[in-house]
C-alpha cells in the first residue's frame, strides 16, 4: 500500500509536469497545425536563462519568473523568424524544421554555456513528504507541481474561453480568413499563442530540471517526447487533453517503472504513444473531426 | 458611397479582373450577376481587400482604401459575408455573433456590441433559440442567418454579400431576399450582392451588373436587364 500511495503521488506529480509541456504543444497546435519539436530545446532555453538569473540573484522565483519571460519571448522569436513560413508548408516540413531547430538551439546552449561546470536548478519547496504515521504522503513540491500547472491550465482555459482575446485567438486559429474579415490581426493572435507554449514550455522546464542530475542542453529532450505522448493520448486540440493525457501518462510510467525497472520508462512511453496512434488516432478529447485548414 | 475605377486583380499570374469601374450609390442593393468563372467572387475579395488589386482604385465614402488591409476595413463599415458564410463550426452561434463586434475598441464596446446581437436576435429568433449551439450543429439556412447576423452585429454601411442562397431552399431564399429589402429600407444599407440565382437577385436589387470573362459587360436598373432578353440569352442562362 506505501508503494502503491509513493508511486500513485509520485505518477501525478510527474504527470503534470509532462501535461505542462503538452499544454505547449497542443497551444501551438490548435493555432497554426504546426507540432513543434523544437519545444523540448526552447523550454531547455527557459531554463538556462532561470539558471543565470538564480546565479546572479539566489532567487528561485525570480529564475522562474524569468523562464516564463524568456519562454514567452523565445517562442515568439521562433515563430517570427522560423515557423512564420514553416506554418504554410505540408506538415512533414514544419516537422523538420522543427527538429533542425531543436539542434540548433541545443548547440548553441552548448556553446554558450561551458560544458566543465556542473549546473542544477533546485526545486522551489522541500522535497520531503509530509507523513502520515510511517507512511510518505506528498512532498511540499509536489504540491507546488500540482498547484502550478493547475494554475496554468485554469487561467489558459479562462483566457480563451471567457475573454475578447481568448475568442480572436480561437476565430484566427480555427477560421483565419474569416476571422481578418472579422478585424482580427491574425498574425498577432498566432504570435500570442506561440508566446504561451513558450510560458507553459518555460513553466515545464522549472519543474521537471530540479529532478535532473543537472542541467545540460538535451536535459528536456526526454521530457518532450513524454509530453509529446501526453498530448497525442490527450488528443491534440484540448488542453483538458493535455492535461489527462499528462497525468494518465505519469500515472502509467510511474507504475511501470515503480513495480518493474526504472529503465522502461521511455520504452513504455513509447509503446504507450503507439498504442494510442493505432487505436484511436484522433486522440481522447480531439474535436479535430471538424476542423477544415 | 462605393467608387471602383479601373480595378483588375488576379491569382499570382493569373489576371481575372478587367479594368473594372462601377460606382455604387448609398441604400441601394446591387446585384453582381455572371456565370461561373466571371470574377463575381474575385471582385468581392478585391473590394473586401483579401484579394488585394494589382490595379486600379477602390474609393468608399470619400478615403481610398484599395491599400487598407483587409482587417481594418470593417471598422470604416465594410463587411463581407464569403461564399458558404464563413461561420465558424467549433464556435457557438453566440462567440460568432460576439466576433462581429470584436473589432470596437473604447469603453462602450462590449455594450455597443450586446445591444447589437439583441437586435440580430430580434432579427433572426430562430439564432436565439440555438444561441448555444455550435456552428457545426446549424442546418443550412441556419448558418446563412448566422453568418449575415454576424455581419450585422458590426452595422456596416456596405455589406458585401457572396451567393447567399448556396445551397437553401427556395422559401428560404426568398425570406433572405425579402429582409435585405428591409435592411434597405430601415437602416440604409448598401448591399453588394453576387448570386447566381438570377431571378431572386433582380427582385431585389435596385441595380444590376453582369460580368463576364472579369469584365463589365451590362450594368442598369434590375428591372431593363430582368428584361432585356438577348442579354439574358447570352451572359445570365435564361
Amino acid at each position: 500500500m506505501e508503494r502503491f500511495i509513493l508511486f500513485t503521488v509520485n505518477g501525478l506529480t510527474l504527470g503534470a509536469i509532462y501535461a505542462s509541456m503538452a499544454l505547449a504543444l497542443v497551444i501551438i497546435w490548435r493555432s497554426t497545425r504546426v507540432l513543434n519539436f523544437a519545444q523540448g530545446a526552447q523550454a531547455a532555453a527557459s531554463a538556462y536563462i532561470a539558471w543565470s538569473v538564480t546565479d546572479v540573484t539566489g532567487s528561485f522565483w525570480l529564475g522562474l519568473a524569468a523562464a516564463l519571460v524568456g519562454g514567452a519571448v523565445l517562442g515568439v522569436l521562433v515563430q517570427q523568424t522560423v515557423f512564420r513560413r514553416a506554418e504554410s508548408m505540408p506538415p512533414l516540413n514544419s516537422a523538420v524544421v522543427g527538429v533542425g531547430l531543436l539542434i540548433l538551439i541545443e548547440a548553441a546552449l552548448g556553446m554558450l554555456f561551458a560544458v566543465d561546470e556542473t549546473r542544477t536548478i533546485g526545486s522551489a519547496f522541500s522535497t520531503k513528504s509530509y507523513q502520515a504515521g510511517s507512511l510518505p504522503l506528498v512532498s511540499p513540491q509536489d504540491l507546488f507541481v500540482v498547484g502550478a500547472v493547475t494554475l496554468t491550465v485554469v487561467t489558459l482555459g479562462l483566457l480563451l474561453a471567457r475573454t475578447a482575446v481568448g475568442l480572436r485567438m480561437r476565430a484566427a486559429a480555427f477560421a483565419p480568413q474569416t476571422a481578418r474579415l472579422m478585424g482580427v490581426q491574425v498574425p498577432l493572435m498566432l504570435s500570442l499563442g506561440w508566446a504561451l507554449a513558450g510560458v507553459a514550455g518555460g513553466l515545464a522546464a522549472m519543474l521537471y530540471t530540479p529532478t535532473a542530475t543537472e542541467l545540460v542542453p538535451t536535459v528536456l529532450d526526454g521530457l518532450l517526447v513524454l509530453g509529446f505522448t501526453a498530448a497525442i493520448v490527450g488528443g491534440l486540440d484540448s488542453l483538458v487533453g493535455a492535461v489527462t493525457g499528462g497525468l494518465a501518462c505519469g500515472l502509467a510510467l510511474s507504475y511501470t517503472s515503480g513495480y518493474s525497472q526504472p529503465d522502461l520508462l521511455l520504452p513504455v512511453a513509447f509503446l504507450l504513444l503507439i498504442g494510442v496512434l493505432l487505436a484511436r488516432p484522433q486522440g481522447l478529447f480531439s474535436s479535430s473531426r471538424t476542423r477544415k485548414v | 458611397m462605393l467608387q471602383i475605377t479601373g480595378l483588375r486583380a488576379g491569382y499570382g499570374q493569373l489576371p481575372v479582373l478587367h479594368d473594372i469601374a462601377l460606382d455604387i450609390a448609398p441604400s441601394t442593393i446591387t446585384a453582381v450577376l455572371g456565370a461561373n468563372g466571371a470574377g463575381k467572387t474575385t471582385l468581392l475579395k478585391a473590394l473586401s481587400g483579401v484579394l488585394p488589386p494589382t490595379e486600379g482604385r477602390v474609393t468608399f465614402l470619400g478615403e481610398d482604401i484599395t491599400r487598407v488591409p483587409v482587417e481594418h476595413r470593417v471598422q470604416r463599415g465594410l463587411s463581407h459575408v464569403p461564399e458558404g458564410g464563413g461561420v465558424i463550426r467549433e464556435l457557438t452561434v453566440r462567440e460568432n455573433l460576439r466576433l462581429g463586434g470584436l473589432w470596437r475598441t473604447g469603453a462602450s464596446a462590449v455594450q455597443t456590441t450586446q445591444t447589437a446581437i439583441d437586435e440580430v436576435l430580434d432579427l433572426f429568433p430562430r439564432l436565439a433559440e440555438r444561441i448555444s449551439f455550435h456552428g457545426h450543429q446549424l442546418s443550412g439556412g441556419e448558418r446563412q442567418m448566422l453568418a449575415l447576423g454576424r455581419a450585422l452585429v458590426a452595422r456596416p454601411k456596405l455589406l458585401l454579400l457572396d451567393e447567399p442562397s448556396l445551397g437553401l431552399a427556395p422559401s428560404i431564399v426568398a425570406q433572405l431576399m425579402a429582409l435585405l429589402g428591409d435592411l434597405r429600407e430601415s437602416q440604409g444599407l448598401t448591399v453588394f450582392l453576387v448570386e447566381q440565382n438570377v431571378h431572386s437577385a433582380l427582385g431585389v436589387a435596385d441595380e444590376g451588373v453582369v460580368l463576364s470573362l472579369g469584365s463589365v459587360v451590362a450594368r442598369g436598373p434590375a428591372r431593363e436587364l430582368q428584361a432585356d432578353v438577348a442579354l439574358r440569352h447570352a451572359y445570365l442562362g435564361f
